[in-house]
C-alpha cells in the first residue's frame, strides 16, 4: 500500500502532500476531476461529502458541502485559477466553518508521470500566514485532542 | 521571530502567555540553563523561575540538575503533539487516497 507524507516544517506556511498512485497520469486527472466521483473519495472521518459545485476549468468553481452525522454542514469551497490537464491544477480554498471570513488557502496540485503507469500526486498548499496554517492542522481534531488541551489549560490556570 | 511566535500561538493555542511561548521557542533550539535563560528577559530571575515553573507543571518543558545549575529542556511530549496535529492530518489524506485508489481500481 502507498503511503501519504504530510511535510509542515515549523514557523513555514506551506503543508506539503505527496503519494504516489498505480494508475496513469490522464486516467488519475479524469478520475480526481470527476464530480460525480468527489463523494466517493473526499471524505474524512464522521462525515459525508456532496458537491454542489465543481466546474474544473481556469474561472471555475468548487463548491463540497460536509454533513456531519448530527446532520450540520460546513462547506469547502473556492476557484480554479489554473486547469492545466493532466499535470497540474491550482485552485483557492476556503473553509466557510471558520469564524470569520478570509482564511484562504492556495493549492497546488501537480501530477507527475512515472514509469509502469504510476503517479505521483504532490498538493501545496499555501497559507497566508504560519497560523492560518497551524489553525487548520489542528480543525477536525479528535475529542482527545481537544481534552489535552482543555487538562493544559486548567494545569495552567491553576498554576 | 514572529513566524515562529504564530507558530507556537497555533500549537499552543491555550496557552496564552507571550513569555511562556517564548521560551518554549528557545528551547526548541536548544537546551538552556535557568539564568542563562533569565538573561534573556526584561525580568526578575525570580519571575522567570516562575514562568518556568508554570511550563514544568504543564509537562512542556523537563528540568535537570547539572552541578550548581538547573538545565531546562523541551519535553517530548511538547513535540510530540506538533508531530500528533501532522499525524492526524496525514491520517485524514490517507483515507482519501486510500478511497480514491478503489475508485481508480474500479474505473476500467
Amino acid at each position: 500500500m502507498n503511503k501519504a507524507i504530510v511535510t509542515a516544517n515549523p514557523g513555514e506556511s506551506t503543508i506539503r502532500i505527496e503519494r504516489m498512485f498505480d494508475a496513469p497520469r490522464e486516467k488519475f486527472f479524469r478520475v480526481i476531476t470527476d464530480k460525480n466521483l468527489i463523494p466517493k473519495w473526499w471524505v474524512g472521518p464522521g462525515y459525508e461529502v456532496r458537491v454542489e459545485e465543481m466546474d474544473v476549468r481556469d474561472g471555475g468553481r468548487w463548491k463540497f458541502i460536509q454533513k456531519m452525522q448530527d446532520g450540520k454542514e460546513f462547506a469547502f469551497f473556492g476557484s480554479y485559477h489554473e486547469v492545466t490537464a493532466p499535470e497540474r491544477v491550482i485552485q483557492t480554498f476556503e473553509f466557510d466553518g471558520m469564524p470569520e471570513r478570509g482564511h484562504v488557502v492556495m493549492e497546488k496540485m501537480e501530477l507527475a508521470e512515472i514509469e509502469d503507469g504510476q503517479t505521483k500526486l504532490t498538493i501545496t498548499q499555501a497559507f497566508f500566514s504560519v497560523q492560518d496554517r497551524d489553525g487548520l492542522l489542528q480543525t477536525g481534531m479528535e475529542e482527545g485532542m481537544q481534552n489535552t488541551y482543555n487538562t493544559l489549560d486548567k494545569v495552567l490556570a491553576e498554576a | 521571530m514572529v513566524e515562529r511566535d504564530t507558530y507556537l500561538d497555533g500549537l499552543f493555542g491555550s496557552l496564552a502567555d507571550p513569555i511562556r511561548r517564548d521560551m518554549l521557542q528557545r528551547l526548541i533550539n536548544a537546551q538552556y540553563t535557568v539564568s542563562q535563560l533569565a538573561q534573556h528577559y526584561a525580568m526578575s530571575f525570580a519571575a522567570v523561575a516562575k514562568h518556568l515553573h508554570v511550563l514544568e507543571k504543564a509537562k512542556l518543558v523537563v528540568k535537570q540538575r547539572r552541578g550548581k545549575e538547573q538545565v531546562v529542556s523541551i519535553a517530548p511530549a511538547a513535540l510530540y503533539d506538533a508531530s500528533e496535529y501532522l499525524a492526524r492530518y496525514e491520517a485524514l489524506w490517507s483515507q482519501r487516497f486510500d478511497s480514491l485508489e478503489n475508485v481508480l481500481k474500479e474505473d476500467a
